[in-house]
């Protein structure tokens, strides 16, 4: 015996013919100079044909292939019939959408389907864009919110669409040349690009009272000389006041479009603020008039 | 149903016959030299297949048999543990029969054949010897007993030798007065 020597399981593969060809020439070439390899070799031999011999009385038996066939049959029959309705519903879809005229159908109305929900999403956004600039009875202009959200107004404007048919009217009196501006601010025509930039900047349907408020301090301010200290004072205070609450419910809106109740007070207290202006711009045109 | 799926349908269903007609023999041994019943046997073989007969459509034929065989033993080691927990419950009815020499006519053929022997050697055996040996056996080469019983291949050639040594010296004592 050396130290090339095989080992129990290298014997046993080249028994097996598990070895590589070049293997088994070395194994051959070692067994025929080693005797103790000799040895294992012929007692491995030996006993594997013992072995093999007699496992194949007990592994040959008889196996049932005929019974076993038809147990098996019979067993895939009935899962067959517990297939469910979902899986043949499945199976019936898979199957269809192999069939190319099925497929285009389907397509065809899938891409359909797609143009009408993307086209009425887009109806939908020029609808909120903002509430539309309407001219009341005097001139003076008032926002009036979008016909086909009307739960996106506060309850002050929902109750004059409904009295008024959508156009509220006042009988605040402005001078001939802010009424003319402010008419002509109204029917301003704007571009699809300014509609985006605009749609950024306000929350939908602030940008008309956002304007409508602009043009409304722009004639309050041209008046406020005239106009005492105290009511100056009371002036600056009360839309302090308004200007705070607007902060505070803008913010709220930010925060959580979906929140209709912050948007209705956020949209209240616009209209507030147009009143208050209103009423200082009537006042002081009144003094003007006075004077 | 559209003609390509008739056909995969129809090819599946050759493949299914053809893995059957190969490899029931082979999944039958394997399972009873665990479950060392042929009736356990059986129902381990139809589960077996059922399971192929699922899976047929995603199975690579290469790793067919060792696939069947490793579900098989899988399926078998747990139909022992079942069989071994209703034994314990039905001890008393087991002793009761033995003592009274109730045996079926099976028992007595594999009685006669000296097949019992063989399995009580072959069940003194441990895993994985007693599998690498039953495999080898069936004609599986070592690279599918190694993917069957996720072992080494390089291991299987020694396993097979112990297990063979082992088999002969406890069939030695048990069987030799029976051939």
């Amino acid at each position: 015996m050396n130290g090339n020597c095989l080992d129990i399981g290298t014997i046993q593969a080249f028994l097996d013919g598990e070895t590589r060809p070049e293997e088994a020439v070395k194994i051959s070439d070692h067994v025929a100079e080693c005797d103790a390899c000799t040895l294992l070799l012929a007692q491995a031999e030996e006993e594997s044909s013992m072995v093999y011999s007699v496992l194949d009385r007990e592994l040959n038996t008889l196996v049932p292939t005929q019974r076993l066939w038809t147990r098996i049959n019979d067993s895939i029959a009935e899962e067959k019939s517990r297939t469910s309705v979902w899986q043949r519903l499945a199976a019936f879809v898979s199957t269809s959408f192999m069939s190319p005229s099925f497929a285009g159908a389907a397509g065809i109305l899938m891409v359909v389907t797609l143009g009408v929900v993307v086209w009425n999403f887009n109806s939908r956004v020029s609808n909120n864009e903002g509430m539309a600039l309407v001219p009341t009875q005097s001139g003076s202009p008032t926002a009036v919110p979008p016909q086909a959200n009307p739960e996106e107004v506060g309850p002050q404007l929902a109750n004059a669409d409904d009295k008024k048919g959508g156009v509220r009217f006042t009988t605040t009196k402005l001078p001939e040349s802010e009424v003319k501006k402010l008419i002509n601010a109204t029917y301003v025509e704007r571009g699809p690009k300014k509609v985006e930039a605009v749609q950024a900047r306000y929350l939908p349907g602030e940008e008309s009272y956002i304007r409508t408020i602009d043009d409304l301090e722009q004639t309050v301010t041209a008046q406020n000389a005239s106009m005492s200290a105290s009511s100056q004072v009371s002036y600056a205070k009360d839309i302090a006041v308004v200007d705070d609450s607007i902060k505070k419910m803008r913010e709220v809106v930010k925060k959580n479009p979906r929140n209709q109740a912050a948007r209705q007070i956020l949209y209240s207290t616009y209209q507030d603020k147009i009143d208050l202006l209103k009423a200082s711009a009537g006042r002081g045109e009144m003094m003007a008039s006075l004077q | 149903m559209s003609e390509q799926a008739a056909a995969a349908v129809a090819r599946e269903t050759i493949e299914f016959e053809e893995a059957f007609s190969l490899h029931h023999r082979t999944v039958f041994r394997a399972a009873r030299s665990v479950v060392q019943d042929a009736g356990l046997a059986e129902d381990v073989t139809q589960e077996v297949f059922i399971k192929l007969y699922k899976h047929m459509d995603t199975l690579d034929q290469e790793i067919l048999r060792p696939w069947l065989i490793r579900v098989a033993l899988n399926l078998a080691k747990n139909t022992l543990r079942t069989k071994i927990r209703a034994n314990t419950r039905d001890e008393v009815y087991v002793k009761e029969s033995v003592e009274n020499g109730v045996t079926s006519v099976e028992d007595e053929f594999e009685e006669r054949a000296g097949i019992n022997e063989i399995n009580r050697a072959l069940g003194k055996i441990k895993e994985p010897l007693r599998s690498c040996l039953v495999l080898k056996q069936q004609g599986l080469s070592y690279k599918e007993i190694a993917s069957s019983l996720e072992l080494n291949e390089t291991s299987i050639g020694t396993y097979v030798a112990r297990a063979r040594a082992e088999f002969a010296r406890f069939y030695g004592k048990v069987g030799r007065d029976t051939i």
